[in-house]
């Protein structure tokens, strides 16, 4: 009988870093109420790319600039200790999210900028309304996404294992203004590009970080830590700990690690296992989570 | 100033009053009563998820029947609408929503959506999951939690812990009726 058994619970791991002083990192997981076992979220080593929507940004003309520094960023860490190889593709025409299963669209990872609402441009009794299309028949940030959301990232996953097969990033230029300058933070409700309103490539660092599997962490000296305030560039670098997750979780030269472990065979500490431990958590401690959770499991 | 101008500065405005990513800012009861015009008690009666018209996204519908409008004239049946969930073996995930389970008993403040249905209100903290009190006389209000999801105080922006506490539905129930008086709601 398979036995899955969860190394570290993405919540305890932030809970013994922050004890710890050092800057841990938290992984998205499957989502469990629909009866899956807990994987985390993780690419397979190999490539990953990205693409920019030839669109840019309204208003903001230097965003696809800020936006590839973004995923330099993340390039720059993975050519030191990790599996995969980062990329970014030529702009596309594409302003379709999601992912497709007909076998004939390439499902490209992309980052796009939404400029309106969609209840400002769909017409009254739009079919796109009644099938949830309209993002991406009009281009538009949708109804059922929060107004007051200022980016958000879809990712698309194997429900059996955890593994990511699409990841998509859309930025609401509808109900923000987006920037790209250093400094200083722009005088309130006189928004310009020459000052920091919500900056591009702090935003895009943070939510390249959902793309490769992170979640927000409570530690507010991490680049996942979720609050990015008017006027704050912060997060432009990788703290440590994200560091650190694309050591663990991506391990150059070996596979991409998923954080429960499938005990079928008796054996703890596979090559299933998550590496967490150099974040500042013992591996002792490791060990002794995952039997008590066994203990408690049996 | 130019119309141009004018929308810009709306805009940020709207900035200043809004949450970032899945950073939300953090409501209160009361803000959420104000807020939302459709506040139900009742029972999840279906979660479903499902692809949308062009097959790119997975959204998850909610049914909840209604045993009792707290605010606004809402259907027999609500339903809620939002994107992420499970079909089959493909998992879409967007962090902040709330979360529902066939059977649980709850309070969620509401907004309609353009399309029939609603989305919930200031995302995970707009759901009360209801639980009987501990010393069984009762019913408990327990908030979602906001997961991954962090809050800001919404005067100062500035990250700050949850203040959603359990109350009790009664309680609840109060601060809904006064924030749907005429006077709070100018």
């Amino acid at each position: 009988m398979r036995r899955l058994v969860p190394v570290v619970l993405a919540g305890v791991t932030a809970l013994l870093l922050g004890a710890s002083g050092t800057i841990g990192y938290l992984r998205s997981t499957v989502d469990a109420s629909q009866n899956a076992d807990p994987h985390c979220l993780y690419w397979p080593a190999g490539a990953l790319q990205f693409h920019q929507s030839k669109s840019g940004a309204p208003n903001t003309p230097t965003a696809p600039a800020a936006i590839t520094r973004s995923w330099q960023s993340w390039q720059t860490e993975f050519a030191s200790c990790g599996n995969l190889t980062l990329s970014e593709g030529a702009p596309l025409d594409t302003r379709a999210v999601g992912f497709s299963q007909d076998g004939k669209t390439v499902n490209d990872n992309v980052v796009l900028f939404r400029p309106r609402l969609c209840n400002q441009v769909v017409p009254s009794g739009d079919a796109c309304l009644a099938g949830k299309t309209c993002n991406n028949t009009y281009d538009c940030w949708p109804d059922e996404y929060d107004r007051g959301t200022i980016a958000l990232t879809t990712n698309t996953y194997d429900v059996k294992t955890g593994r990511i097969y699409d990841s998509d990033i859309e930025l609401n230029a509808a109900s923000f203004y987006f920037t790209t300058a250093d400094a200083p933070e722009c005088p309130k409700n006189l928004p310009a590009q020459g000052c920091v309103v919500f900056d591009v490539q702090n935003t895009a660092t943070h939510e390249f970080g959902h793309v490769l599997g992170l979640a927000h962490d409570a530690d507010a000296r991490s680049t996942m830590f979720a609050s990015a305030p008017v006027g704050q560039i912060s997060k432009r670098s990788l703290d440590e700990g994200s560091k650190q997750f694309v050591c663990d979780v991506y391990p150059k030269g070996a596979p991409s690690q998923d954080c429960i472990v499938d005990q079928s065979n008796g054996a703890l500490g596979s090559a299933q296992g998550c590496s967490t431990t150099a974040s500042g958590v013992s591996l002792a401690a490791l060990i002794a989570l995952a039997f008590a959770v066994r203990r408690r499991a049996t | 100033m130019s119309a141009a101008k004018k929308a810009t500065a709306g805009l940020l405005t709207l900035c200043a009053l809004t949450a970032h990513a899945t950073t939300l800012l953090r409501v209160d009861v009361d803000d959420l009563a104000r807020r939302a015009p459709v506040v139900v008690r009742g029972k999840v009666a279906k979660v479903q998820s499902h692809w949308s018209g062009d097959h790119m996204r997975i959204l998850t519908d909610v049914d909840i029947t209604v045993d009792e409008a707290l605010k606004g004239t809402p259907e027999q049946t609500v339903r809620i609408t939002q994107p992420g969930g499970t079909v089959g073996d493909i998992g879409q995930k967007i962090a902040g929503l709330a979360s529902f389970k066939e059977g649980e008993q709850v309070v969620v403040f509401l907004e309609r959506q353009s399309s029939p249905g609603y989305r919930v209100a200031g995302m995970a903290q707009g759901k009360f999951k209801l639980t009987p009190a501990s010393d069984g006389k009762g019913t408990l209000a327990v908030p979602e939690s906001t997961g991954d999801a962090e809050l800001l105080d919404s005067k100062t922006h500035a990250p700050v812990a949850p203040n959603a506490e359990a109350m009790s539905l009664e309680s609840l129930r109060s601060h809904v009726k006064a924030a749907a008086t005429p006077k709070a709601a100018e």
